[in-house]
């Protein structure tokens, strides 16, 4: 049985249609990666799945119940990391921990979950005294005390420096290690490349593709390869030239690369020129991205 | 854990919480206790009649007067109550709605009943503490006589709590956002204390009649009762405190229809 299903979803906010017939299904123990650009309604998506909001049409199922009517028992079993959320000031990282874990039928141990965020250092710091970053990161670690089998990662890792974003990244494997299931949204391609295992894109509230990582990249066939221009010279066009990006750098993109670079490499070495910055590279999950929703 | 123990704890949570925020403990506990200081000061040595009329020796109605500080030192106990119940529950709610921390305790599988019951339970420890202050420093001070009545005193004061946190929780959906709500808090509530005489007096029908529609005149006069200012036998005034049940009723069906766990979407 799928832990999440979702069938012809729709919900509008008056004129606004946010969902428009949305159908997905996750898989127990998968990282399903949500993505889309701001108002692509993800989040709309998420909190009706949250039991957050109600839907107007469809079928929606989390771990076997609908979140609209399913009440204490599916929260037991959830956990959410949601945006924007504050947590009371006043109390300790430690003191809000462990009032969470009280909510739960078999919570994990308060100081082994305040460690596997990395606030053990601020254990005892009041809430209101961390960064945006560390209060992130107790967002997660109240997601992960109850012990869920499934996590909601609304933007989980906004405002996070490179290497906190590693170490979130190092946590959603764990639990996926685990076998937990886990819903995110991101802006970050290179987070939907490194942790999920398949993909929904969403553009103004519909679905334009679901697949792996992979195979949405592979879509676009094309290498690109790029290099500074030489000068003085004119250089055999061994694919289709694109804008090179950035000032003296020459682009083309080829289906065949393996000949468009042997054809290249053979004209630059006969003339005795090094072709600085040589570059050869698929397009990234964002270039597909950019691509399939139209803010290219 | 049961859902009583649950809610222990959060009252447990609520209580720590409101101590080290200086500032919600100061606004529940500074005005009442400041009042009293210069109130009580100015006025310590005058007598009064026991409905707060001051200058009208002689005049009072059925003859009884009292030291101004008898009268004063129920008067601001009660504005305790509704400062921790009313003004601090109010504003605490609204800020905790815009912030999202409602937003994320529905998320959890903490029953909405247990996590009320720790902000009202938090509310009404509060409440109790700055009625015994408040008696302390009137006694203390300016010799004001304990409660005469002690378990009436208590119970009115739980009851009255209980009622001004309900009204409180019934206005938060009509606060539109945090930054609206200590106006909001202060201009329902100060008038009318004015106008129901916790100061003193002003002996004028009109403010009175508009006063007595309001929870928080027969909240005054039920401490008067309990403390023993008010001439009574027993301390309990049951028209008062049946007025402010029906209040309580009221913000109750209120607060269930029309509660909101999350600020409007901009």
């Amino acid at each position: 049985m799928a832990a999440i299903v979702v069938e012809e979803l729709r919900k509008s906010y008056g004129s606004l249609h946010a969902v428009r017939g949305v159908s997905f299904s996750v898989e127990p123990g998968e990282v399903f990666g949500l993505l889309g650009p701001n108002g692509a309604g993800k989040t709309t998506i998420v909190e009706i799945l949250e039991g957050y909001r109600r839907r107007d049409h469809g079928r929606v199922e989390v771990l076997g119940a609908d979140p609209a009517t399913a009440g204490r028992d599916l929260r037991r079993r959830v956990g959410m990391v949601l945006q924007e959320c504050a947590v009371e000031p006043y109390l300790t990282v430690r003191e809000v921990v462990e009032l969470h874990r009280g909510y739960y039928p078999k919570p994990l141990p308060t100081d082994d979950v305040i460690e596997l965020v990395g606030l053990k250092e601020k254990a005892r710091v009041r809430v209101k005294r961390l960064s945006g970053g560390q209060q992130r990161r107790l967002d997660l670690a109240l997601a992960l005390i109850g012990d869920p089998e499934l996590l909601f990662l609304d933007e989980p890792t906004t405002g996070f420096d490179p290497s906190a974003r590693r170490n979130a990244w190092e946590i959603v494997r764990g639990m996926r290690k685990l076998g937990k299931t886990i819903l995110l949204t991101t802006h970050y391609m290179d987070e939907a490349q490194n942790l999920t295992d398949r993909v929904c894109v969403v553009s103004a509230g519909e679905v334009v593709r679901i697949g792996t990582p992979a195979s949405l990249r592979a879509e676009r066939a094309e290498t690109r390869i790029q290099f500074v221009r030489p000068d003085g010279v004119s250089v055999p066009e061994v694919g289709e030239v694109v804008p090179g990006g950035e000032d003296g750098l020459m682009a083309m993109i080829t289906e065949t690369p393996t000949k468009a670079l042997h054809e290249l490499t053979a004209w630059a070495v006969a003339r005795g020129l090094e072709l600085e910055r040589l570059e050869v590279s698929q397009p990234s999950l964002e270039d597909v991205y950019l691509e399939l929703t139209g803010d290219e | 854990m049961s859902d009583l123990a649950i809610g222990l704890r959060q009252v447990r949570a609520e209580q720590r919480a409101f101590w080290r925020n200086r500032a919600a403990a100061l606004f529940g506990f500074g005005f009442p206790i400041m009042f009293l200081l210069i109130f009580g000061t100015i006025f310590n040595k005058q007598s009064t009649c026991v409905d707060g009329t001051i200058g009208a020796s002689g005049q009072c109605v059925g003859g009884a007067e009292v030291p101004y500080n008898n009268f004063f030192v129920p008067a601001m106990a009660a504005w305790g109550v509704i400062t921790t119940c009313f003004s601090n529950l109010t504003i605490g709610v609204v800020n905790r709605r815009d912030n999202g921390l409602l937003k994320r305790l529905r998320g959890t599988p903490l029953p909405s009943a247990a996590f009320v019951s720790g902000v009202l339970g938090s509310a009404l420890i509060s409440a109790v503490i700055v009625v015994a202050l408040t008696a302390v420093v009137g006694h203390l001070l300016y010799q004001a006589p304990w409660p005469a009545h002690p378990l009436p005193a208590l119970v009115t004061v739980l009851l009255a709590g209980l009622v001004f946190c309900v009204i409180g929780l019934a206005i938060t959906p009509f606060i539109p956002n945090a930054d609206a709500a200590p106006a909001v808090v202060n201009f329902t509530s100060l008038p009318i204390l004015f106008i129901s005489g916790f100061f003193f007096n002003f002996n004028n029908a009109v403010f009175e009649d508009i006063a007595k529609v309001f929870p928080i005149y027969w909240f005054k006069e039920s401490m008067l009762t309990a403390f023993g200012t008010e001439p009574s036998s027993s301390g309990w005034n049951g028209q008062d405190l049946l007025v402010m049940l029906v209040w309580g009723v009221v913000g109750l069906a209120v607060t269930l229809r029309f509660f909101r766990w999350e600020s409007r979407r901009v």
